[in-house]
């Protein structure tokens, strides 16, 4: 594949005007991409400060089955792509979230939001694409997050960080921008908690910028670097093969990183020339993980999780994606 | 350069909140707290975001970048860039002149741990504005284009919305073309058309393409299509250079393909780039 990436390599002929295409292709990827970041982190924010731990981990079921179920439809309540899940999934690991509700979330919860829903009906309509998009999702994400909850225990998988809450014990402590002066917090009522409350927000949603805004940012370096020195044509060469479509379309959303609200009108490009399933295959593992989003996990996760949260979406989508192609006519 | 692991401080300032409160205010001391000038680059970082998307709304540059029907969502984000700007800022007053103490972050966010802001990381951060200041903003054009111009089948097979040819914009062309069954009837129909001057290697003489960008969301995915033109003078016109063209088509070879070919009766040269550089299917 590498082999096959660096062929299709070629210079760019003239300097500037490769610089021009190069910043307009990097900064429209920013600016598309940065109001949805910003409100990933506010929500993020705005759950830490206004949720209580202990509804999160009473509410989320303890047996497995259930508890990935639960983390598929977690999503809907949570509208954010993938560029601010990750923050939201972080925070409610740190509220005592469960590993398979967890995990499903995160996977699924990309494509499980009302704004992803407009934008791939208003590219593709009612039809086998939308429909395969989200029962897929539901079915891998689900899926991942069983394998997650019986392989492994939560200190094996996330980064000492993400942790509190998740090891137990510590549910019944209050949100912890209330521990310092406790007393003191403790006594305020209702409006007078909420302007503290909402600067407390803030502050961790610039928090979550920082840290978060980095891979975007990085990510977005890369797409673009990609969009300028690699011909889209020779691409597009490979768009018709049973398995080569399906892998082109899986590193292509491993390496455009597109946000999973907007990834529909980008796959709908390629609607001419590739296969649908390679297409639903796009559409499907794009949002579980892509390169920005893996750099994210590694926030949250050990390596080693990171490694198979990547490996089990890749390994199922192409699954999928390469008996839809031989079986299925869609 | 600490790009992959963003929190290093979070760990132990994280179990310190977890383990027991007396701890709390130890741990977010020595780890949550930051330096005032750490607050002064946050909020120089956040108000200049908010400055840039702002300027790109006013000045109707968001087009060259993202559909316009995103715009809303940039003046969202200008103004959660602003109130982060704020949150910063009002933390740096506390910190520099509340004394340690009154250190927003301090009191009510015991535990958790800001960030710095490195010298590589304040790079990484700075590089859209870099970008968006350095480069001159402008849309995509010839440099851009990488491809072959006639797409097999265009996105979208709804026909134009006009029977007046007249109105029909490159894509509307190639639409018609593609899908209408007969592009024989195209012949003799009268194109006006605007696009920039791309020419591809190994074309005829005394042909151009007039081409368009096709954007459905940024310009991450926009991509190009183009019709050919016939003109005489044709191979005057540098590249990228926005024309107006008019005159009746006629569908011959063209190329590869049999193309609908522009036979041009004007080429206006001087029009300059239009106030919306893309279309959108």
């Amino acid at each position: 594949m590498c082999a096959a990436l660096l062929v299709l390599f070629r210079a760019n002929s003239d300097g500037l005007g490769g610089l021009q295409t190069f910043s307009t292709r990097f900064l429209g990827i920013f600016i598309e991409a940065a109001p949805f970041l910003l409100l990933g982190t506010l929500t993020s924010g705005l759950i830490e400060v206004f949720v209580n731990r202990n509804h999160i981990a009473r509410l989320a079921p303890r047996n497995r089955v259930l508890g990935a179920g639960c983390g598929v439809l977690l999503g809907f309540a949570f509208p954010v792509c993938e560029c601010g899940v990750v923050p939201v999934a972080r925070r409610l690991f740190t509220k005592g979230l469960p590993i398979s509700v967890g995990v499903t979330f995160l996977l699924a919860s990309p494509v499980m939001n009302p704004i992803v829903l407009l934008s791939t009906w208003s590219a593709f309509g009612m039809g086998p694409v939308l429909v395969g998009r989200y029962v897929i999702t539901a079915i891998v994400a689900a899926g991942v997050g069983l394998v997650f909850a019986l392989a492994g225990r939560p200190r094996d998988l996330l980064r000492p960080a993400a942790m509190v809450g998740v090891s137990g014990g510590a549910v019944d402590a209050p949100p912890r921008y209330l521990d310092v002066g406790a007393g003191a917090a403790a006594a305020e009522t209702g409006a007078d908690k909420l302007i503290p409350r909402f600067r407390a927000a803030l502050s961790l949603a610039s928090d979550e910028f920082v840290d978060m805004g980095r891979f975007l940012i990085i990510g977005s370096l890369l797409a673009a670097t990609m969009q300028t020195l690699v011909s889209q044509d020779a691409l597009l060469s490979l768009g018709r093969g049973t398995v080569t479509s399906v892998i082109t379309m899986q590193v292509l959303a491993y390496v455009l990183s597109v946000c999973s609200t907007v990834d529909a009108f980008l796959a709908l490009a390629f609607r001419g020339t590739f296969t649908t399933a390679s297409i639903l295959t796009f559409l499907i593992f794009g949002p579980m993980v892509d390169m920005k989003s893996t750099l994210m996990f590694l926030s949250v996760f050990r390596p080693r999780a990171v490694l198979y949260l990547v490996l089990l979406p890749l390994l199922m989508t192409m699954a999928v994606g390469i008996w839809l192609n031989l079986n299925v006519s869609l | 350069m600490d790009i992959a692991h963003p929190n290093p401080g979070s760990r132990a300032a994280d179990l310190g909140g977890h383990e027991g409160h007396e701890h709390g205010e130890h741990v977010a001391s020595s780890h949550g707290h930051l330096k005032p000038e750490q607050w002064l680059l946050r909020t120089c970082l956040f108000a200049g975001m908010g400055a840039y998307f702002a300027h790109l709304w006013i000045s109707g540059n968001l087009g060259y970048y993202i559909n316009t029907r995103f715009v809303w969502l940039s003046v969202v984000a200008a103004l959660v860039f602003f109130m982060l700007g704020a949150s910063s800022l009002y933390s740096f007053l506390r910190a520099r002149f509340g004394g340690a103490d009154l250190a927003y972050g301090h009191r009510e966010l015991a535990g958790h741990s800001h960030p710095p802001i490195t010298f590589p990381l304040l790079l990484v951060l700075a590089a859209p504005l870099a970008f968006g200041l350095l480069v001159p903003s402008r849309p995509l054009g010839a440099s851009a284009v990488g491809g072959d111009l006639v797409p097999t089948a265009p996105t979208d097979s709804s026909l134009a919305a006009s029977f007046n040819s007249l109105e029909w914009t490159v894509v509307d062309w190639l639409r018609v073309f593609y899908y209408s069954g007969n592009p024989d009837r195209l012949n003799g129909r009268e194109a006006d058309v605007v696009g920039f001057v791309y020419r591809r290697a190994g074309d005829p003489k005394g042909h151009f393409m007039v081409a368009r960008f096709l954007m459905s969301c940024c310009s991450a995915d926009a991509s190009a299509v183009g019709v050919p033109v016939a003109w005489d003078r044709s191979d005057d016109l540098p590249v990228d250079t926005w024309v107006r063209v008019r005159g009746p088509v006629k569908v011959q070879q063209f190329g590869k393909n049999a193309l609908p070919v522009i036979e041009a009766k004007t080429v206006d040269a001087s029009i300059g780039p239009p106030a919306q550089p893309y279309l959108y299917p």
